[in-house]
């Protein structure tokens, strides 16, 4: 009976996501079997797994693939490994502590586009580029940082950082004042330093924060648009492609709904798969620090 | 435990009753918000039904002051017609995405703006009229008319059109002798040399419109074909006569060149079209791709700037420039009666002097037609009688322009030296023969 009732509250929520997530998903899996145009779905040819072939056989598209991956994984495991340990010294007391905790959360506040356009100008890689023109005044050469396969795709992934980070900190730090104090002040007189506190206390208790923080780095990751399209537009070459850029590029601006409805498909297939895993490892570590 | 008690218990101190009273409300306002959207869908149709003969709908692809000339024109030449005019957000980008959903959703407008990316789509779902044999059509240039066609028809009546050329900085220009953009490829690359030898950067181009000469001597290459008889290149890769390795690689080595002998380097595959703007008006630039677009800005400059022609390989060669007539006009192909009569009304007060005057003075576009001249700003006239008035320019159009990004994806790669020119032509063929 309860469960009913819990039924009851959750329908509403049900209603909505069906319209639009579940509708629209099973339009995009129709569209994708077919060579819809996006004008006239009657005049639309069935091509079976035709999209799907192509999509595999692509190089732009595994290109975009590639890099969307290279990005999530890099985003997270850096955004992670810095935001903790920021939280950490966040939630200790210094001079200027709330300024710090705004500034840090503030770099999350500007669009991602907005941040594009503004580290675009800073990393231009001609020598009147800003970023260049300090080191040049350091008597040092200027670096080609938006035209260089590997440092445009390490200027997405930093600046990704940069400004994320201090959101995901701010996230730890709601979970690290949710520690009683005791925990430490025992581990204190039991002689434990501030390091052993960190790995023997603090690092447990925070097991799910960063399951909530990993979660939302992972889908966000996969799903990134704004940042490269604002920084580099994908280039150079295909360097910082991502799949989203070419859903919209290939799919719908080309007129090629069916092959972007597959990619998008295969796009919620892979994001299903990584959430998946995500829970699977958090709920497996969970359980193994409990 | 029922609903209404499970809210009762959540909203804590309220008794059964207020739960269920809650609940009662919930569902009241979700009746309601679903019967107003209900009514507002119902009024939506009865409108579009019942629609005044006497209005036009008029979907735009810049924001509505740019368009307030021309409709104020009209309306006071056709006092009986009255046009409702939207637009997208006020700016031109997501237009294509715009028209698509207001088709899907069955809202197309009466007179629209018909993008050249959209015409094939736009014609198979028979959304637009044919415009071959109106009388507004007669003074419409060929490349107009031929860039709107399909299957011998013409569905698009474009009045103006945009040409990218070189823009150049006289001052700079001067410190190695010259005073324009030399007529082929060969002295073009000399005169760069001369300039960095000079400690001029002599010449840029952005990576999201890279390798600027090459549909310049496409268009060349395919127009002395078409005088032989024989296919533009674009038309015999597309009925695979030929192939972009084939006939796109040697355009490629050609611009290669300019990397090979030192004149450009790999920095152009990651610069935006901003930063290159920005090192022009900042004087460090001699030459970079440009177009009437920019003249506004470089003119509160104080740049000593004038537009020159895109080199050609051959001396003789006639000249050509990437370009394309403008987004055109269209009318809904379902209009009959007085609505269509009213949308062929406001076609032929667009291709009137009057109508033309009002887009150059509104829109800042380069209109020409067979029977008008635009005065355009005196640095790009020789640009507008080489390109525009004469219809000297090309853009490629294969798979409905996808095959653009594609090219200056590869276009980029070949400044980065990570490809070679046949490579950038067989990795065209490849993504062709995903997107056929």
């Amino acid at each position: 009976m309860e469960n009913l009732n819990s039924f009851g509250f959750l329908l509403p929520v049900l209603l909505v996501f069906g319209v639009i997530v579940i509708i629209p998903f099973l339009q995009s899996l129709v569209y994708s079997l077919t060579d819809f145009g996006g004008y006239d779905f009657s005049t639309a040819k069935w091509v079976g797994l035709d999209n799907y072939r192509q999509i595999f056989h692509d190089k732009t598209l595994l290109s975009g693939l590639g890099f969307t991956l290279l990005y999530t994984l890099a985003t997270t495991m850096l955004i992670t490994a810095v935001a903790l340990p920021l939280a950490v010294v966040l939630n200790r007391k210094f001079f200027g502590r709330n300024f710090v905790r705004s500034a840090f959360f503030f770099l999350s506040v500007p669009s991602m586009v907005v941040l594009g356009v503004v580290w675009k100008y800073i990393l231009s890689p001609l020598d009147s580029g800003a970023l260049n023109m300090a080191l040049r005044a350091m008597g040092l050469e200027g670096m080609p940082w938006l035209s260089n396969v590997n440092l445009a795709q390490g200027c997405v992934i930093f600046i990704a950082v940069w400004c994320q980070v201090g959101w995901h900190a701010t996230l730890y730090l709601a979970y690290l004042q949710a520690i009683p104090n005791d925990l430490y002040e025992q581990a204190a007189v039991d002689g434990a330093n501030r390091r052993q506190q960190f790995f023997n206390i603090t690092l447990p208790q925070m097991v799910p924060a960063m399951g909530v923080s990993v979660f939302m780095l992972l889908t966000g990751g996969i799903k990134v648009y704004d940042l490269p399209f604002a920084l580099t537009g994908g280039g150079p070459g295909t360097a910082t492609l991502t799949v989203t850029q070419s859903i919209i590029q290939t799919g719908i601006s080309s007129g090629r709904y069916g092959l972007g409805s597959a990619l998008g498909v295969v796009f919620f297939l892979c994001c299903c798969l990584l959430v998946v895993l995500q829970q699977v490892v958090t709920k497996a570590i969970e359980r193994r620090l409990s | 435990m029922s609903v209404g008690e499970s809210v009762s218990k959540v909203v804590g101190r309220c008794p059964e009753r207020k739960g269920k009273e809650i609940i009662m409300r919930i569902g009241r306002s979700i009746v309601a918000a679903l019967s107003s959207i209900a009514i507002m869908a119902s009024m939506g149709a009865c409108g579009s039904a019942n629609a005044d003969e006497g209005t036009l709908t008029f979907l735009g692809n810049n924001n509505q002051n740019a368009y307030q000339g021309l409709l104020d024109g009209f309306e006071k030449k056709y006092p009986d017609v009255k046009v409702k005019f939207s637009t997208v957000t006020g700016a031109q980008s997501g237009y294509q995405e715009t028209l698509q959903t207001r088709i899907s959703g069955g809202k197309l407008p009466d007179v629209y703006i018909l993008p050249p990316e959209q015409l094939s789509d736009v014609v198979k779902s028979n959304l637009a009229k044919d415009l071959s044999d109106e009388s507004f059509m007669k003074d419409i240039g060929q490349t107009s008319r031929d860039m709107y066609s399909q299957g011998g028809k013409v569905y698009g009546m474009s009045v103006s059109g945009w040409v990218r050329a070189l823009c150049f900085n006289k001052d700079l220009l001067a410190k190695a002798g010259y005073d324009n953009i030399p007529a082929t490829w060969d002295e073009f690359k000399e005169m760069c040399k001369k300039l960095k030898a000079a400690g001029v950067t002599p010449y840029l181009e952005a990576s999201d419109t890279i390798g600027v000469p090459i549909p310049a001597w496409i268009a060349q290459a395919s127009a002395e074909n078409v005088k032989n008889g024989k296919k533009t290149i674009d038309q015999a890769i597309a009925d695979g006569d030929t192939t972009f390795e084939k006939a796109y690689t040697p355009y490629y080595a050609k611009w290669d060149e300019l990397f090979k002998e030192g004149i450009l380097n790999s920095d152009v595959s990651g610069l935006s079209a901003e930063s290159v703007v920005s090192e022009f008006t900042s004087g460090r630039l001699a030459i970079m791709p440009s177009g009437s677009w920019d003249i506004p800005t470089l003119s509160k400059t104080g740049i000593n700037f004038e537009y020159g022609t895109i080199p050609m390989l051959k001396k003789g060669d006639t000249p050509y420039a990437e370009g394309s007539p403008d987004p055109a006009y269209a009318i809904n192909a379902k209009l009959s009666g007085k609505k269509l009569e009213n949308a062929e009304k406001f076609l032929a007060y667009v291709a009137s002097p009057e109508g033309l005057k009002a887009i150059q003075d509104g829109l800042g576009l380069a209109t020409a037609t067979e029977s008008y001249s635009a005065k355009v700003d005196p640095t790009f006239q020789n640009v507008y009688d080489t390109y525009i008035k004469t219809g000297h320019f090309y853009m490629q159009f294969l798979a409905e322009g996808a095959m653009r990004p594609e090219g200056y994806t590869q276009m980029q790669q070949l400044a980065l030296g990570s490809i070679t020119p046949e490579q950038a032509g067989k990795n065209m063929d490849e993504k062709y023969a995903t997107l056929r």
